[in-house]
């Protein structure tokens, strides 16, 4: 996975503490993963290693956030034989809940427009994908003839399916399940192609979802 | 600033812009500074591509404040705002 071909892997996190407990986790509310995210994480690593999918890797970031550190740390064994520290990106961060940050889930008023910020301090949908969207456009050029991995959050992982896939794939309604792996693949002068999507399970058994 | 005060090539470039983020329209169809953006088909992420596109084409930032449907409406309402932009800068 090198060379003329440029490949991002995107990593969903696997389940946090936030996650189990319905809490909005930003910067103040995420305290990490859960021993069930924990397991889901080593899993990930199990199937990372038995596949070599991300032996290669010359770029490693994650979120600002601790699930998402927590999840790289875990799978970082598997990652260019655990030689490749990762950086930290806002970029890559999930909704940026402002006042909401640490609230319960249930306690969050939909914003009126795709404008609206989340809450007082927070952010709008279209703030959020501005943001991911020049994340994502910038560790494409960072990691042009190289592979990147980066541990995320589901609506980066969303975002990237128009970002990269440019609107050629339907999946962008439908929920990232933890610790889901996206594979972006991009040879010289052409597009993107989505050449993995799945869990732990489908690595290990070679199953492609194919989402065009 | 008023839509009658916009500089015509300030318009044509957005124009070409929202063309490119009006991934379905017809390239016949013409799109005049007052047509609104959801007659060319212009979708939500359309529109993020289109902030990013005026934001790298202009070096302008457009606050988060600023962003609002009423800005992006039209060509017209756009480039009232692009333009405010490029003077304030």
């Amino acid at each position: 996975m090198s060379g003329d071909k440029t490949t991002i892997a995107l990593i969903r996190h696997t389940e946090s503490r936030a996650n189990a407990g319905h809490i909005l986790g930003g910067h103040a509310g995420c305290t990490g993963l859960s021993d069930r995210g924990r397991e889901q994480a080593r899993e990930l690593r199990g199937a990372l290693q038995e596949t070599g999918v991300l032996v290669e890797a010359s770029i490693a970031v994650t979120s600002r956030l601790p699930r998402a550190i927590e999840t790289y740390t875990i799978i970082s064994p598997a990652v260019r034989g655990g030689r490749l520290p990762a950086t930290r990106d806002c970029g890559f961060c999930d909704v940026h809940w402002g006042d909401m940050d640490g609230a319960p889930e249930d306690d969050l008023v939909l914003p009126a427009t795709i404008y609206s910020s989340v809450a007082p301090q927070g952010e709008s949908w279209v703030g959020f994908v501005r943001r991911v969207t020049r994340a994502l456009t910038s560790l494409a050029s960072q990691a042009a003839g190289s592979t990147a991995v980066v541990v995320t959050h589901g609506g980066v992982i969303k975002t990237s399916f128009r970002a990269y896939g440019g609107g050629r794939y339907r999946h962008t309604e439908e929920d990232v399940g933890f610790g889901v792996l996206a594979i972006w693949e991009k040879a010289v002068d052409s597009e993107w192609t989505l050449s993995f999507y799945g869990d732990s399970n489908s690595l290990r058994e070679g199953i492609h979802a194919p989402l065009s | 600033m008023t839509v009658h005060d916009l500089d015509e090539k300030l318009l044509q470039k957005i124009i070409d812009m929202i063309r490119k983020c009006a991934r379905l329209l017809d390239p016949d169809e013409p799109i005049w500074p007052e047509r609104p953006l959801r007659e060319v088909g212009v979708d939500s992420f359309g529109l993020v591509d289109l902030l990013v596109m005026l934001e790298d084409g202009f070096d302008i930032i457009l606050p988060d404040d600023q962003l609002t449907p009423e800005m992006f409406e039209s060509a017209a309402t756009i480039a009232v705002v692009v333009a405010s932009a490029q003077t304030a800068g």
